[in-house]
């Protein structure tokens, strides 16, 4: 059978190709399996591929920062409802003290009345640090109740974190409020990491795509 | 050998307490206090309420808990409410405190005179703090609810237990400031 000769030429161009673009194919399949991946975005899957390590260990990762957001350092102003809590054993804050429509208390009886911006150091004195507050009533960051999940995404859902992306958790970790629950003065327990321990797992968590367990 | 390479030891210590001392050294602190401008020599770190009560002769701001946990010492700090045994005095520098005396020149201000005629005080050592908290409540809310006044005045605590009439004499006071006004 013979073909005419526009078909015979450009078919042997299509054969070429064909067998360049399988070349291809066969490369980045290998350049995936020995690099393990570590440049493939989120959207990528592959059965046992090195993402679903990379989503462990940010799952892991949060597993041990959640250990600190539970403490009662932090959650005893993330609460649900508008009062405050106080200790370790978290008893509601004395004085009826309340949150406030900016989360700094209500006129006359407003965080600042009493928390200075250092500790007291008196025994049962109030603690202190610059901008001494809870969050405000318009998001309220209720953490109280929530699984480590529904804590990771409410800490990434900007609508309920204060207007914030993932990567502004970094700096808000460094704010005087959060790095005072380690030195919260007398009569106070610390977190279970310490804040070193516990700003390299949130860094870890982010830079692993601040994944949240189901 | 001299006698000081005796106590050697000692020169830590001495260095310490030499410190010490520089940290906690007086300073010059002006503030205004019920409209006129002051000036003290005390450490910084001195609580507002013993700059007024020891320094400045103003004796009706009392001392309770220290602790902030009584609202005894409640004076105004820049029309804030401040529990004056914990706040320390350079937090006031620059700025306007208010103590009972200031309330009013002639004590006639409508807590004041609701005070006196509801008769609110039974051994009285809280009052000028719960008159003081009082203020700035009326202040932010002319007409407070009882729950507003139990939600502002619960930091302040009456031994006596005269709640019941401390919330009468708010409720008098807003309704003479409402007709004064």
């Amino acid at each position: 059978m013979k073909f005419p000769k526009w078909y015979t030429r450009w078919a042997s161009v299509a054969r070429v190709a064909g067998l360049i673009a399988i070349a291809f194919g066969v490369c980045v399949i290998l350049a995936l399996l020995l690099t393990g991946g570590a440049q493939v975005p989120n959207t990528l899957v592959f059965a046992k591929s090195p993402l679903s390590s990379q989503q462990e260990r940010s799952i892991a990762a949060f597993r041990e920062v959640v250990t600190v957001l539970q403490y009662p350092r932090c959650m005893n102003c993330h609460v649900v409802g508008d009062r405050p809590r106080q200790g370790d054993d978290r008893h509601l804050h004395l004085q009826n003290v309340m949150r406030g429509p900016d989360g700094k208390g209500l006129p006359g009886l407003r965080c600042s009345n009493c928390h200075q911006d250092s500790n007291n150091e008196s025994a049962g004195g109030p603690p202190g640090a610059a901008d001494w507050q809870m969050p405000p009533s318009n998001q309220p960051m209720a953490w109280e109740g929530l699984s480590v999940g529904d804590l990771c995404r409410s800490i990434t859902d900007p609508s309920r974190n204060g207007n914030r992306k993932v990567g502004d958790l970094t700096p808000h970790m460094k704010t005087s409020l959060v790095v005072w629950a380690w030195s919260p003065g007398p009569e106070r327990t610390l977190p279970p990491l310490s804040y070193e321990q516990f700003t390299a797992k949130v860094q870890e968590w982010i830079d692993t795509g601040a994944v949240c367990e189901k | 050998m001299p006698w000081t390479h005796n106590c050697a030891f000692l020169w830590p210590q001495v260095f310490f307490a030499m410190m010490q001392s520089m940290a906690s050294e007086a300073k010059s602190i002006r503030f205004n206090v019920n409209g006129v401008e002051r000036e003290v020599n005390v450490e910084p770190e001195k609580p507002l309420l013993w700059v007024l009560r020891e320094d400045l002769q103003l004796t009706g701001t009392k001392f309770g808990c220290g602790l902030a946990q009584c609202g005894a010492c409640t004076v105004h700090l820049d029309g804030e409410a401040v529990r004056s045994c914990v706040t320390p005095v350079s937090r006031a520098v620059g700025k306007k405190v208010m103590t009972i005396e200031g309330l009013s020149a002639e004590h006639n201000n409508a807590l004041q005179e609701a005070w006196i005629a509801v008769q609110v005080p039974q051994c009285g050592y809280c009052q000028t703090g719960q008159i003081m908290a009082a203020a700035v409540l009326l202040e932010n809310n002319p007409h407070p609810s009882d729950a507003d006044i139990d939600r502002v005045m619960s930091g302040n605590i009456c031994r006596c237990g005269t709640y019941d009439r401390i919330r009468k004499a708010i409720h008098r006071a807003a309704a003479t400031a409402r007709v004064r006004s």
